[in-house]
């Protein structure tokens, strides 16, 4: 019996140990033993201490000398050990009972303190918790919505779809997180970013949803407001550069796909300085909020009104059809800025002046565009204020129609409105015809015949002038071909070339491929380049001129004596021509200097064996002047005006005959 | 020269938890009540300190030691009960203290 009795106690889960009135360990069971760091023989014999415990219970710690412990519960009562008092403590292992409940202690502060929204619902979806966080974001207190469908909180944004998808993702993932709009219990709708995860049975079935979700309405605010302070400028609400730029490139993207045009109207403020130094700054300020206002007033929807700054605006006209419309807004916007302004009891007048580009006529990038209506508007300015002005390349009083005619210049080609004459270069011992100078004439259909001093540069400025430059090649050994084929004695024609088209990485190849179209021999071309133009460009052109040289090709220099003449470079580069400027025949009846320089040059060119040609020739004087001073060639009025391929070819015959 | 204290009492306790820390202001009252300015009250954290409790072969926390006077006494558990504190470390309260009947 005793010792069935010491077998039960020694093997009962919980522990019990039996000390003496000093605390002295006198017996421990397994379960109580295993619970010490020292074994049970240890233990017995040691002093754990005289047990206090109260009417319940109390907790002791038992540490591990890994530094863990455990948790025991001790119960004692009083008894009996050997005759003598004693305790008997029992202990109960409470380690990790007591780490669960810490567990769920924490999970429930984190529940009741997270600041994100918290709502479980049971498998059908009714909802039976929600934490603080819950009730702080929707206004719904726990026992508003217990029992109840999260369906309470739909803004009704979303349309089925969502919804749908949103349960399907959740069923095949388990989880579905995303923006979500919701309605708050006053009625409000925010956004929110909800993470919904379904919880499984040990079957696999959805017990409970746990959907966590953060009110993001004021990131969205924030984000809003970053976005306008990144975009807009802070006084008027104008979109400012950054957006400028964004809606240019926008809009010459769309030009370009729609074949339109886009104007760009930079606008500032006549003397503005003036109202910001009698009025200071706060007036200055109001006027500009009062001037943004007018201007978004006096603007299409399609148009954007910017300030860049300082009393700086601009506005971009897309979607025109002429420049006509980027007229029409600039006009309304100088009306609408007439009538005065009333600033701090007075009134004010503020005019503007406006300069406009246009995309792409004269301005071919978001930047140029900018820049180019920036000194457009300078222009304006200093032309009397309170107007407007397109930009135009060069400053020429006589190019005030350049912007038109840059405009019937793309299109002169293909309209065929471009020609060539030819103007002979004669022999003055034989009075033969040698060569012709191709001369380009431009008819446009209203103005006329166009100088080609007036619409060269304009081609040159806009790169037309390489398939003009091509058109008028082609167009000249067309010609001369024909002359040949005619039977007329072979001569050179001379064609003026531009340094853009030298600059050309094909060019070379472009002349032998005319050549070989028309049937030429390129002993029977000239190309010519103005004295500047080849000093100016020596290093670029000189690879290029040789690999003409190369081909067969003749070069001249026109306009010789006016430019930088370096003798150095004029040796080294294959110039068969000299032609003096026409600037120096004009005066060698009066001018000693003229005759001067044009004897030097006569001279040059024969000690280099260079051919001269006398350019401008009118009266026999000059001619007279030349034949003395050995001069080969001349061209001018005195023999003919340049002709047309047939003229020219007529009057060949008849010198032969 | 400074009188060395009659009552010197150690407290052996695990991390600084709120039942240490309870333990240590119980065991402080009493002491300032029953012993005063006559105690020496040392706590011991025996994750701290492993080697000084196993070194004196202390198996629970919280545990009570009578340093002094002699001989050595413990008491484990619950410090709450001022008197069940003192009879256990055999220390006699302050009022049934010899001379003042």
């Amino acid at each position: 019996m005793a010792a069935g009795l010491q077998r039960v106690i020694d093997d009962a889960p919980d522990g019990l140990v039996i000390l003496d009135a000093d605390g002295v360990v006198r017996y421990a069971n397994r379960a109580g033993a295993s619970l010490f760091r020292c074994g049970a023989t240890e233990l017995v014999g040691a002093m754990l201490g005289f047990p206090l415990a109260p009417e319940e219970t109390t907790e002791l710690e038992l540490p591990h000398t890994d530094g863990s412990w455990r948790i025991a519960e001790m119960r004692m009562a009083e008894t009996e050990w050997n005759g003598a008092p004693a305790y008997v403590a029992q202990l109960r292992d409470v380690t990790s009972h007591k780490a669960l409940e810490k567990r769920l202690e924490l999970s429930d502060k984190v529940f009741r303190n997270t600041q994100e929204g918290i709502v479980v619902t049971d498998g059908a979806g009714h909802i039976i918790s929600v934490n603080p966080a819950f009730t702080a974001v929707t206004g719904y207190l726990p026992e508003e919505v217990l029992g109840r469908n999260p369906k309470v909180l739909k803004s009704g944004r979303h349309g089925e779809d969502f919804y749908r998808a949103l349960w399907e993702t959740i069923a095949a993932c388990g989880q579905w997180q995303g923006e979500i709009w919701n309605r708050r219990k006053n009625g409000e709708i925010y956004p929110e970013w909800m993470n919904i995860s379904a919880i499984f049975d040990a079957c696999g079935s959805p017990v409970y949803y746990v959907a966590v979700f953060s009110d993001i309405s004021l990131v969205k605010q924030n984000e809003e407001r970053l976005h306008r302070l990144a975009h807009y400028d802070a006084l008027t609400g104008l979109p400012n550069r950054v957006l400028l730029t964004d809606r240019l490139h926008q809009a010459l993207a769309h030009a370009q796909r729609n074949g339109t045009q886009v104007g760009l109207l930079f606008l500032d403020l006549d003397r503005f300085k003036l109202v910001n130094d009698t009025l200071g700054h706060r007036a200055g300020d109001q006027l500009l909020q009062e001037v943004a206002l007018r201007l978004e007033s006096s603007v299409r929807a399609e148009d954007t009104v910017a300030r860049l700054g300082g009393d700086e605006f601009t506005v971009i006209v897309p979607n025109l059809h002429g420049p006509a419309g980027a007229a029409n807004v600039a006009e309304k916007i100088i009306e609408a800025l007439a009538a005065p302004f009333h600033l701090q009891g007075q009134d004010i007048f503020a005019t503007a002046s406006i300069g406009i580009a246009l995309y792409p006529l004269t301005a071919d990038s978001p930047e140029s565009l900018i820049k180019h209506a920036d000194i457009a508007m300078y222009q304006a300015k200093e032309q009397g204020r309170n107007n407007y002005l397109y930009f135009r390349r060069g400053h020429d009083e006589q190019s005030r129609d350049l912007f038109e005619l840059e405009n019937g210049l793309r299109h002169a080609l293909e309209r065929g409105e471009l020609r060539l004459v030819y103007q002979p270069e004669v022999e003055i011992e034989t009075g033969r015809i040698v060569a012709v100078e191709a001369l380009l004439r431009w008819k446009h259909p209203e103005r006329g015949d166009i100088p080609p001093s007036e619409f060269i540069p304009v081609a040159e400025d806009t790169g037309m002038i390489g398939p003009i430059g091509e058109w008028v090649l082609r167009e000249a050994c067309t010609q001369n071909r024909d002359w040949q084929d005619q039977g007329l004695p072979p001569i050179r024609v001379a064609v003026n070339l531009s340094v853009r088209q030298l600059r050309h990485v094909r060019f070379a190849e472009k002349v032998a491929e005319i050549l070989d179209e028309t049937g030429l021999d390129a002993d029977w071309l000239e190309v010519e380049l103005t004295e500047s133009t080849v000093m100016l460009h020596a290093k670029e052109t000189m690879g290029i001129l040789w690999q003409l040289k190369s081909m067969g090709i003749r070069l001249s220099i026109d306009d010789f004596g006016t430019g930088y003449s370096a003798l150095n470079y004029l040796k080294r580069l294959p110039v068969d021509t000299l032609k003096i400027d026409r600037s120096f025949i004009e005066g060698l009846e009066h001018d000693s200097n003229d005759q001067a320089i044009s004897d030097a040059i006569i001279a040059l060119g024969n000690s280099l064996k260079l051919r001269v040609v006398a350019e401008g020739v009118e009266t026999e004087h000059q001619l007279g002047f030349l034949r003395q001073h050995h001069c080969c060639d001349a061209q001018g009025f005195l023999f003919s005006t340049p002709l047309d391929g047939d003229a020219l070819a007529s009057l060949m015959a008849r010198r032969i005959h | 020269m400074l009188k060395e204290a009659k009552y010197r009492l150690k407290l052996y306790v695990t991390d600084h938890t709120l039942r240490s820390r309870r333990a240590l202001a119980q065991l402080r009252q009493l002491c300032e009540e029953q012993f005063p300015h006559d105690y020496v009250l040392e706590v011991v954290d025996v994750l701290e300190h492993p080697e000084e409790a196993a070194a004196h072969r202390i198996l629970a926390t919280p545990t009570v030691e009578r340093v002094l006077p002699h001989p050595i006494r413990r008491i484990i558990g619950d410090l709450a009960d001022v008197d069940k504190v003192l009879a256990g470390l055999a220390l006699q309260p302050l009022g049934d203290a010899p001379g003042s009947k």
